[in-house]
């Protein structure tokens, strides 16, 4: 109540300043200089205050401005900032001439607010539209990397509809959330992912992929990172790791009705194989067994330390099959380098998307429809994305205005692949890279099931018993045993805003962000595993109210003031309902539940929270050269104990601009320091406080419940991040090189945390605060227009460095077990997040390796290897341009980071990889005896410090070398051609009479190349799931790479 | 300018009042998924179910050598020696350890009884307790054990030396024993012996003798006196064994049905099925079926290297048979046959007076018994001198007698073997880098990452974290 008191008098102070104040609405086109076309998106500001707006996509701006305001401003990226004197007229005409990359822009910030980027106390930066629709990425997380310094996004690899993750400035949380809170037009936007630890680690799992895919790159009108905590007050705590704020594309006021037709194709393909061996094919030793005297492959085994590919003609898998055309025929046993690459399939992905919009007297509306297919490279997967949007606003009275937006995403992915280890339905690509035979013709498996609809493989058991082993043909994989998903989703808002009296408004908004996923997993009658359905159904409503009370005053003409009040009221409905099969499908291939041979599986769960919040902030600006901002907010929630479940927590920043303080700004044209310090309190999720018992299948009548793994916690409290931040931005030459450099430092402690505790206590994990994690960083974008003729070139680059220390966990615990499968990773005190943990070479003090007597290394366990955060990350853009083509690539990079590797390790034993064939150390092939001068020597020394000369033969070399792990863990720096476009506008001029407006043309490119890597046959980016268990690799399905086109023509 | 000041108040009073109700907040946060009470009887079934769910059986029965691997010879050459202990402690004995608690509770114990009597419910469950911590102390060695299962009073519990936690599981059966009331309400939810108290009172002297056996070469007094009393009050016929019946539905299904549904990893070893047939052992047919190309028990090879069992088809060898590997096949916990083995060895070393032969023999019968074979045939195995008791090395007679029997129970095979160091079993011949059979499992990462300081000092003391370490009482 204290609390609620504070906030009170804090905002009845701002009330007080509320005085007589007059506006009046100014709007007016902009257009370029250099052809005459509007310009949208530019960022039109009143002078001296932080009120602003952005140009539609006709040029076209409409503004509240107080009556004795001066000037506007109008500025864009790559354009000068024009000023422009405001006098009676209420229409205006600003036209733009070309400038240098530009630091007068407007960006929008928190609460939907556009400000001169200038005034800022904190680290924002934003992308237009173009940016990220250009791409045509399913995955709007993915469009982002490499283009904003502290952003790291880790994309998973080839399967569409796939999992990114985006971290900015580090992980904060040891247990919880790490990524930014991503909102569109002011609605929260539910970014969870569903995916099981086995999915994350490697084991075994289906990526769904994250559920902000959903949003729509075509209706993104700008996206603005605001990288820091201090949105967190007037977003809560969800905002404490950043903010990915989405502005869409609004209706704008014009003459007549505006379309615009989009359409884009891409065509993707895999980029990135293992180095395979094309010397040995299956089996596990250099001959062949004979069956009633003719020589046989060795079916069962799903490795490759067999006979050679040297053509000698044996029984091969198909010749045991009747409907094979080489029934009963001996044939070649020789080597399909291509194999598997032939299994993969050019992916297509096209985009169209249709717009219209327009505006009279006080209504305006933008109606939208996306239409967005993509199949993968693995055949038989498939993306559908349908996005229909609409926003319109109504000016009901003078003084009251309806607006509504509303998006409706449908989305459909077919064909989904089990990945890891030991997906549910078999991951093919573990076995193509950690257990196949070589000399496999994929041809040959391209019939997958004989006319009686029986699974041939090349894993049979025998030439007498063609049931499938281990491992099935992959084509009745991913054609009989799909994974699907489907989910509807609406979120928008309705809000009733109303001018109570110039410069303060009050609205309010009820704001949803609702739907229903559904998916479903089948193995079909006939695998290997038993036939099995699984269908879940998750629902998700994340419903928010909201009030909040504006107000603007320009209290002297050098003091201005912006206050905001604000209330809102969060819940959170959640729904699981998941339904398995037990015991087979009692009609083959039936795939409902119902057909339950036994009692089926059943999750029933449902889960709500609701938070309540007040919170306030002011900002004041001084002649436009020093801004302080404030802000203060309570949170009320749900899930923590009463008496512990009321927080408050304040922000403050300031600016000083040193650059007004001189006259000739020749050389400085822009000076500017800030500074700024937040505090987030945070909750926990539901039901964390009380002992439940959790039930098991009935052992026949008699119910079977269990103690819980996990201990509650009755006495929990909230958590706190506090961050401090300092920043620096430099103009120089009249802008044609600009600096920004920032500095932070984030403490979060009294996390909330699953702690993992030895299970000898009964529990595996127990529901504690504790913890501080710190993560301290620069974050530095340099800018430049080296050439700035009819030709222009420009540089961005940006590069940030994160350092990130568990400087402590609970009373007594020294670690933090993230995930494990095989090593693990860990938060482990006094080490960096993700640190890992496993087996490894045992090292001398010269940091040779130890070798025993038998020719082995010397293994060593419980050893400490880095971490899978990256040192650094950044990305260089260069973009020229020259009479209306532009051309711009974007190159980004990764420093350090470890990534787990099984991959390589499995591919070695099973001696699959190029590296298990060659010549050994005495320049003979080390797949021979080594009676006869074959085998693998381990280099390293013996316990007396003489060089190892023990050989040992290759094929134990390489299955002993899986039990140093270290050995597979593997640097995950990566230099990689992510971007590159290349656009033109055509000249208006070819228009002129006719109701084109403009035409544009772009050839795109994404991931088009690894520049450099570390790591042998795999990508470096290999991300299973957008949660905090990353470093993984593990079966992922091969990198692609993406090409195509997009024309976008406006009427 | 009143009025709007009015305004503003009025809407901030209204916001206020629309954020700040939290009475809901506890109903709100009420978990719906999961309940807060359940009846000690569903802890019980769970427990059992768990308890079976967590033994190391097949990889015992590799360790002592009753079956082979067929393609994938890991384990049977001895090469991973971390095993994860973690969910014994989190299944069943925080199930057992809670159900102890509820009854011991003023606040709950009055409500508990519907699951039947305290005493009984708690009995029963320092029973299975010590069951299930002999499964795990004769693996790993030193276990937490007086410091475990405390929850957040030790979330590191410290690590007992074997002879104190052998000493402690002489006391708790002999209390359990004590404390059961045969007559009042027994425990409900109970798979193993449906309540009957008389049956759990067995269970728990039989129990004792097995713990007692175990120390003949380290405490022979100790030894002596919980064998000789576990004797007196222990089963009395194979009605008295503890079993486990599996179900035949899919959640309830024994596991080795379940494995051989989709894989055929484990043959009856030629170590097993040589030493059965050379003795014409009429168990050999029950304990495996024919291989389909000569139509008699064929073992596989057993601990040779994958190349070499990647050669051998599954025709070529005897899967393990039917009557053990049927959805419904009981899970084997302790029998009346292993129960006069223990006699026999005690009355072998003078601690009984009944005659060892006559002990043995019996043993061997209900053994037989157990596994459908008729009298006549049991008497004609008996009459063979390769079967006969030999006093001279009690040991061994016993050792390979009390092996062949304890087909199934591959932890207390294993165990014994260990102790016995009959019958005398050949490491793999492909064992990797030369090892030899384990004497025992080292612990995982995932214990040195939590519990780092104890696990150490128990090593310490231990001797080095490998397969080779022996445990005390294995000497």
């Amino acid at each position: 109540m204290k609390k609620i008191a504070l906030i009170m008098s804090f905002l009845l102070l701002l009330g007080a300043t509320v005085a007589n104040a007059q506006t009046k609405m100014v709007s007016g086109t902009v257009t370029s200089s250099e052809d005459g076309m509007p310009i949208p998106g530019v960022s039109v500001s009143v002078a001296g205050t932080t009120m602003g707006t952005v140009t539609d996509i006709d040029g076209v701006f409409t503004l509240k401005v107080p009556q004795d305001a001066k000037a506007l401003l109008a500025s864009f990226v790559g354009m000068k900032t024009q000023t422009v004197e405001l006098g009676e007229g209420s229409d205006y005409a600003i036209v733009m001439e070309p400038d240098l990359v530009g630091i007068d822009e407007v960006v929008v910030t928190a609460l939907g607010i556009s400000r001169e980027k200038k005034s800022l106390g904190y680290s924002a930066q934003q992308l237009t539209g173009d940016d990220i629709a250009a791409v045509k990425d399913a995955n709007v997380v993915n469009s982002l990397s490499g283009k904003v310094a502290g952003v790291q996004v880790t994309g998973s690899t080839g399967t569409v509809g796939g999992s990114s993750r985006i971290v900015i400035r580090g992980v904060n949380s040891i247990s919880g959330n790490n990524q930014p809170l991503f909102i569109v037009d002011g609605t929260p936007i539910d970014n969870s992912n569903f995916n099981s630890t086995g999915t994350q680690n490697g084991g075994g799992g289906t990526d769904w992929g994250n559920s902000a895919a959903d949003i729509n790159p075509e209706d993104i009108e700008s996206m603005t990172v605001l990288k820091g905590a201090n949105a967190a007050a007037l977003y809560g705590s969800r905002a404490a790791n950043g903010v990915i704020l989405i502005t869409t594309k609004k209706g704008t006021k014009r003459k007549g009705i505006g379309v615009s037709i989009s359409t884009g194709v891409n065509v993707t393909t895999v980029a990135l194989l293992p180095d395979y061996q094309n010397e040995y094919g299956g089996g596990y030793k250099q001959s062949f067994d004979t069956y009633e005297g003719e020589p046989v492959v060795n079916y069962a085994a799903d490795e490759s330390w067999g006979p050679k590919m040297d053509g000698t003609l044996v029984r091969q898998w198909y010749s045991w099959y009747e409907d094979d055309e080489d029934y009963g025929q001996m044939t070649p046993f020789v080597a399909h380098p291509n194999n598997v690459k032939d299994f993969y399939e050019t992916g297509i992905t096209t985009n169209n998307n249709v717009a219209i919009e327009g505006g009279g007297e006080g209504t305006l509306f933008r109606l939208s429809y996306t239409n967005f297919k993509q199949t993968g490279t693995l055949p038989t997967s498939e993306l559908k994305r349908n996005t229909i949007a609409f926003s319109g606003s109504s000016k009901l009275t003078d003084k009251l205005t309806a607006s509504a937006s509303m998006n409706y995403v449908k989305t459909k992915n077919d064909g989904i692949p089990s990945q890891g280890y030991s997906g549910v339905q078999g991951n093919v690509v573990t076995s193509f890279n950690q257990w196949f035979q070589r000399q496999i013709d994929m041809d040959k498996l391209a019939n997958y099931k004989t006319a009686d609809g029986v699974d041939r493989t090349w894993n049979i058991s025998s030439p007498t018993n063609l049931h499938p082993l281990y491992w099935e043909n992959p084509y009745w994989v991913i054609n009989e045993s799909p994974a699907n998903l489907q989910r509807d989703r609406v979120f928008g808002n309705v809000s009733l805003k109303y001018d109570v009296l110039p410069g303060l408004t009050v609205q309010g908004w009820a704001r949803t962000d609702f739907y229903n996923d559904r998916r479903e997993q089948r193995i079909a009658s006939g695998s290997i595993p038993q036939a099995w359905y699984q269908e879940q159904v998750r629902q998700m409503e994340d419903n928010n109210f909201e009030f909040l009370a504006t107000y603007t005053k320009n209290i002297t003409s050098d003091f201005s003031l912006d206050a905001n009040f604000g209330a809102n009221k969060r819940v959170r409905n959640y729904y699981n309902n998941t339904a398995s099969t037990n015991g087979g499908l009692s009609v083959p291939n039936f795939f409902n539940v119902t057909a339950s041979v036994d009692r089926p599986s059943i999750t029933d769960y449902k889960d709500k929270k609701v938070v309540n919040s007040l919170y306030g902030s002011a900002s004041f600006g001084y002649k436009s050269m020093a801004y302080v901002d404030v802000s203060l907010r309570n949170d009320w929630s749900s899930t923590l104990p009463e008496g512990n479940n009321s927080y408050l927590y304040p922000a403050v920043t300031g600016t000083f601009l040193f650059s007004e303080l001189i006259e000739d700004k020749s050389i400085l044209s822009l000076g500017k320091v800030r500074a700024s310090w937040s505090q987030v309190g945070n909750d926990t999720d539901p039901y964390q406080l009380a002992v439940t018992y959790s039930s098991g299948n009935n052992y026949g009548s008699y119910p079977a419940y269990s103690v819980p793994n996990n201990l509650k916690n009755a006495d929990l409290k909230p958590e706190t991040i506090e961050t401090v931040e300092f920043g620096a931005e430099f103009g120089f030459f009249e802008n044609r090189l600009g600096l920004d450099v920032t500095y932070y430092d984030i403490k979060s402690k009294d996390q909330i945390l699953g702690l993992s505790t030895a299970s000898t206590s009964g529990y595996s994990s127990a529901v504690v605060n504790a913890g501080l994690i710190t993560n301290k960083g620069w974050e530095v974008m340099l800018r430049a227009r080296p050439i700035d003729k009819e030709f222009t070139w420009d540089v961005v680059v940006n590069w940030a460095k994160n350092n990130n220390k568990v400087v402590e966990l609970a009373e007594g615990v020294d670690n933090y077990v993230l995930a494990s499968w095989g090593p693990s990773i860990n938060a482990k005190e006094g080490e960096t997040y993700g640190t890992w943990v496993t087996d490894g070479f045992t090292y001398n003090e010269d940091g040779e390796r130890l070798v025993d007597e038998d020719g082995y290394y010397v293994r060593s366990t419980n050893q400490t290897y880095g971490s899978y955060l990256p040192d650094w990350t950044g990305g260089v853009t260069n973009s020229f341009s020259y009479k209306g083509i532009s051309v711009s690539a974007l190159v980004d990079f990764q420093k350090g980071g470890q990534l787990y590797s099984v991959t390589n390790r499995y591919g070695e034993y099973s001696g699959l990889l190029a590296s298990t064939v060659g010549n050994n150390a005495k320049g003979n092939p080390m797949r021979d005896p080594v009676s006869e001068g074959g085998g693998m020597l381990a280099e390293g020394v013996k316990e007396d410090g003489t060089p190892n000369d023990v050989y040992i033969e290759a094929v134990d070399y390489w299955k002993a070398m899986r039990n140093y792990r270290e050995n597979y863990l593997y640097d995950a720096s990566f230099i990689k051609l992510r971007e590159v476009k290349i656009g033109y506008s055509l000249p208006s001029s070819l228009f002129a009479n006719t109701f084109i407006n403009g035409v544009n043309v772009a050839l795109v490119g994404r991931n088009l190349a690894i520049l450099h890597k570390n790591i042998p046959n795999v990508d470096a980016e290999s991300a299973y799931g957008s949660g905090n268990i990353q470093g993984f690799e593990n079966g992922q399905h091969p990198s692609t790479r993406t090409m195509g086109f997009s024309v976008n023509v406006k009427f | 300018m009143k009025r709007y000041i009015k305004k503003s108040v009025f809407a901030l009073l209204f916001a206020s009042l629309f954020v700040g109700c939290t009475k809901d907040f506890e109903e709100i946060n009420t978990d719906p998924n999961n309940v807060t009470d359940v009846p000690t009887a569903y802890l019980m079934t769970n427990a059992q179910r768990s308890i079976l769910g967590n033994r190391f059986n097949t990889t015992c029965m590799l360790y002592s050598q009753h079956w082979s691997e067929t393609q994938y010879t890991n384990t049977s050459r001895y090469q991973t020696a971390e095993a994860s202990f973690n969910s014994y402690y989190t299944g069943p004995l925080a199930d057992l350890e809670q159900i102890i608690a509820i009854n011991t509770d003023e606040a709950t114990m009055s409500d508990a009884t519907a699951s039947g009597s305290n005493a009984n419910q708690i009995a029963v469950a320092r029973i299975l307790k010590v069951y299930t911590f002999q499964l795990i102390t004769d693996m790993w060695g030193e276990i937490p054990y007086s410091d475990a299962l405390k929850g957040s009073e030790s979330f590191k519990p410290t690590y007992d030396t074997q002879d104190a936690i052998y000493a402690s599981f002489v006391t708790e059966l002999t209390e359990a024993a004590a404390q059961i009331e045969v007559n009042a309400a027994g425990m409900e939810g109970d798979i193993i012996f449906g309540g009957d108290m008389a049956a759990w009172k067995k269970f728990a002297n039989s129990l004792k003798a097995r713990v007692g056996i175990r120390m003949t070469e380290v405490d022979a007094a100790a030894a002596k006196s919980a064998v000789v009393s576990g004797l007196a009050g222990g089963f009395t016929s194979n009605d008295d064994n503890a079993l486990y019946s599996y179900l035949a539905d899919a959640a309830n299904w024994n596991p080795i049905y379940n494995h051989f549904l989709t894989r055929t990893d484990y043959a009856i070893s030629n170590t097993m099925a040589d030493y059965m047939a050379a003795i014409n052992d009429p168990r050999l047919p029950v304990y495996a079926d024919p291989a389909p190309n000569t139509g008699t028990v064929v073992g596989m090879p057993y601990g040779v290297s994958d190349a070499e069992s990647g050669s051998i088809t599954n025709a070529e060898i005897s899967f393990p048979g039917a009557a053990v590997r049927a959805a419904e096949s009981p899970g084997v916990m302790q029998t009346y046959s292993e129960l006069l083995f223990i006699k026999a060895e005690a009355a072998a070393r003078g601690w009984i007076s009944d005659d060892p032969a006559t002990v043995y023999e019996e043993a061997i019968t209900a053994s037989m018994e157990f596994w459908g074979i008729d009298a006549a045939a049991t008497a004609d195995y008996l009459a063979q001198e390769a079967v006969a008791y030999d006093a001279a090395n009690y040991k061994k007679s016993i050792g390979e007698q009390k092996w062949v029997s304890l087909y199934m129970d591959g932890q207390e095979s294993w165990s014994e073997w260990r102790r016995l160091d009959y019958p005398e079993l050949a490491p793999a011949p492909a064992a990797y880098q030369d090892r030899e059979i384990p004497r025992r499992r080292a612990y995982t990462q995932n214990e040195f990452d939590l519990n780092e300081e104890n696990v150490t000092a128990a090593v310490a003391r231990q001797g080095a974290d490998d397969m080779d370490t022996r445990i005390w009482w294995d000497k």
